[in-house]
């Protein structure tokens, strides 16, 4: 017999007489914020990450910000934004990349977190090799908590999905922060209309 | 004792003990990271609500896991994966090793999985020839230094700063500095060239997703998205238990893993992988080693439910002053002494001793697990099968046939009082040298309760 019956068969044979256990509704008193954008920007702050509101033109913000202009290699994944590379035609390739910049298609106040699809993206190495790290997210694409995020989401959507909540960061050595792990050392998020 | 070799914690335990200061540093490092759990459970007013929700869900997904098992294999095939079954580590390393040297595989970065510390896959790899490289930080620093992550969160939560230095000038030439700041760089170049050379990539696995054949990964650091997006083969390794039915219920554990484990509302990156990049092969190995036996286990059952967050370690008092090296398997601390004992009762007889039941690890499992009174039962079954040592069963066999004799049991107090004030003060401390390691004598009585009561005239 192979492995995958084996298992499968043990399992059952230990299960004959338990009861299923019930399944619950996924309902709670689940926490609400009177204003989410104020929220998301207090959770993102505490990542750390920066956020800057774009008001007007937020490609214009983008392009206006230090990190932009200082970056040597920038690969821009949003239509608008100019980049100074040309799309990644390997992972590795985004190795030499000082900034990456991507569009979230939704932020969660309690955490901060954006939800960043595979869909459209291209390499995704991109947003893990890049010394820095840009999301660009609508201001009306924000959610209190997760439950509301995987209400509308379709993970499925892709083969990557990813909800980055602020820079890379580690604390292995003496539970002292040190953001800038493996991953970007930095992530701006431009939020705007 | 019953023959074969087996792991004393108390015994291990004795020369950490030892070193007070670093105890202290331990433990206090150790509830700063409750501390913060605390905190971060506090500003959700609906923390019991998903406590009790995620139990609902992990003892659902139980109960029913070999249709969850059959749905999730089918979902994942249908996104592209390879899905593979190992009935116990040695067939886990086989399939794993199988795998790569197929691909002529020679360097693998591996990021965080208890699953394969489980299964002894790093030596098992490396007896083979092929470089594994454990990218999590802390897994990098106690790989380097050839000891095992003494956490299954924070493995290097045991060592300082100028340890962490000190290895790596010794074994990489780096620049000699203890400062985390500097340490962290160093570790970020060095294993920057380890992702873009890698050919293959071992992660674990935090939740896979029935409903849709998807595996969800956790990390602060993005060691395992390094891993994931840049070489053609991605092997991803997980024990049965962790299956949850539909991505929905991954709202319920994001929101409760995190902030268990280290007191943060999220994982710096919560990936969804549903099927390889293009260009990749994806295998997923669902390993059983066990815990099949454990499910049929009605006791224990809801062990499984563990999502490997660290909370009940964090703060046990034990786990806190002893560190995860004296319990001597992968995963230490309160669960660990539950998991270990079911798998090899025999080797791991010590564990559920290595406990004060004071409950508080029940009290923060966001998934519910009973640790202490599992804790307890284990230690009434490791006694009927003769696991413990014989004084302590004499003993007790002893002790309740003395107290189911009350005439005699008051004329021993008697005696035992008489000759105890008589006997001279060394000679008492040589008697209670073991009981008072640690622990401070009560005062000898002139009369016993029983005998005081009798003769009371003030009462009525």
């Amino acid at each position: 017999m192979n492995s995958r019956d084996a298992i499968l068969g043990a399992l059952k044979q230990r299960l004959r007489h338990v009861p299923e256990a019930p399944l619950l509704e996924l309902e709670g008193d689940w926490v609400s914020y009177p204003d989410l954008k104020e929220q998301f920007i207090a959770a993102a702050g505490e990542l750390p990450a920066t956020v800057v509101e774009s008001l007007g033109s937020w490609v214009e913000t983008v392009e206006g910000l230090e990190l932009y202009r200082n970056s040597k290699q920038i690969l821009s994944l949003v239509e608008g934004v100019g980049g100074n590379c040309a799309a990644l035609n390997k992972p590795r390739a985004a190795a030499s990349l000082d900034l990456a910049i991507a569009r979230g298609q939704l932020g969660v106040a309690e955490s901060g977190a954006i939800w960043v699809s595979g869909k459209g993206l291209g390499q995704r190495s991109a947003l893990f090799l890049a010394q820095h790290l840009l999301l660009v997210l609508h201001r009306t694409e924000l959610v209190p908590h997760l439950h509301a995020a995987y209400e509308r989401l379709d993970v499925t959507e892709d083969a990557f999905g990813c909800f980055i909540a602020g820079p890379s960061k580690t604390a292995d050595i003496e539970q002292a922060l040190v953001v800038g792990a493996h991953g970007p050392r930095s992530l701006t998020i431009v939020l705007h209309d | 004792m019953r023959g074969k070799a087996y792991i004393d914690h108390a015994k291990r335990a004795r020369p950490v003990l030892a070193d007070t200061a670093r105890v202290t540093w331990h433990d206090a490092s150790l509830w700063a990271v409750r501390a913060k759990r605390d905190k971060a459970a506090m500003r959700l007013p609906e923390w019991e609500q998903l406590r009790d929700l995620a139990s609902a869900i992990k003892a659902h997904t139980v109960s029913q896991l070999p249709r969850y098992l059959e749905q999730f294999e089918a979902a994942a095939q249908a996104r592209g994966a390879v899905v593979h079954f190992a009935r116990d580590a040695a067939e886990h390393n086989a399939i794993v090793a199988g795998l790569l040297r197929s691909r002529g595989v020679t360097k693998v970065v591996k990021s965080k999985s208890m699953l394969t510390e489980e299964c002894g896959l790093n030596p098992h790899l490396e007896a083979l020839g092929i470089e594994v490289v454990d990218t999590d930080l802390g897994e990098f620093i106690v790989q380097l230094r050839h000891e095992p992550p003494s956490h299954i969160v924070l493995p290097a939560i045991h060592l300082k700063r100028e340890d962490v230095g000190e290895t790596f000038t010794r074994v990489l030439a780096a620049e000699p500095t203890s400062d985390p700041q500097r340490l962290t760089e160093f570790a970020r170049q060095h294993l920057r060239q380890k992702f873009l050379a890698a050919e293959a990539a071992i992660t674990g696995v935090n939740f896979a997703i029935a409903e849709t054949g998807g595996v969800v990964v956790c990390t602060n650091e993005g060691n395992a998205d390094l891993g994931m997006a840049l070489p053609p083969l991605h092997i991803a390794c997980l024990g049965i238990e962790k299956l949850i039915p539909r991505a929905q219920d991954l709202g319920v554990f994001a929101r409760l893993l995190a902030r268990s484990a280290t007191g943060q509302a999220i994982t710096t990156y919560t990936s969804h992988i549903h099927g390889p990049r293009a260009g990749q092969e994806l295998h997923i190995v669902l390993v059983d080693n066990g815990r099949s036996s454990l499910l049929g286990n009605a006791s224990h059952r809801s062990a499984l439910k563990c999502i490997r967050c660290g909370a009940c370690m964090n703060t046990c008092p034990v786990y806190r002053r002893t560190g995860g090296h004296s319990y001597g398997t992968e995963v230490p601390g309160p669960i660990g002494s539950i998991l270990a004992p079911m798998r090899d009762p025999s080797r791991h007889r010590t564990l559920p001793f290595a406990c004060t039941l004071c409950a508080s690890c029940t009290q923060v499992c966001p998934v519910e697990v009973d640790l202490h009174p599992q804790l307890l039962l284990l230690r009434e079954r490791l006694t009927e099968a003769r696991l413990t040592p014989f004084v302590k069963r004499f003993g007790a066999v002893l002790a309740g046939w003395l107290l189911a004799h009350p005439v005699l049991f008051r004329a021993c107090g008697r005696l035992g009082r008489w000759l105890l004030l008589r006997l001279s003060l060394s000679l008492r401390e040589r008697l209670f040298k073991g009981y008072e390691q640690g622990r401070k004598s009560p005062e000898l009585p002139a009369q016993s309760f029983h005998d005081w009561y009798r003769h009371r005239k003030d009462l009525p």
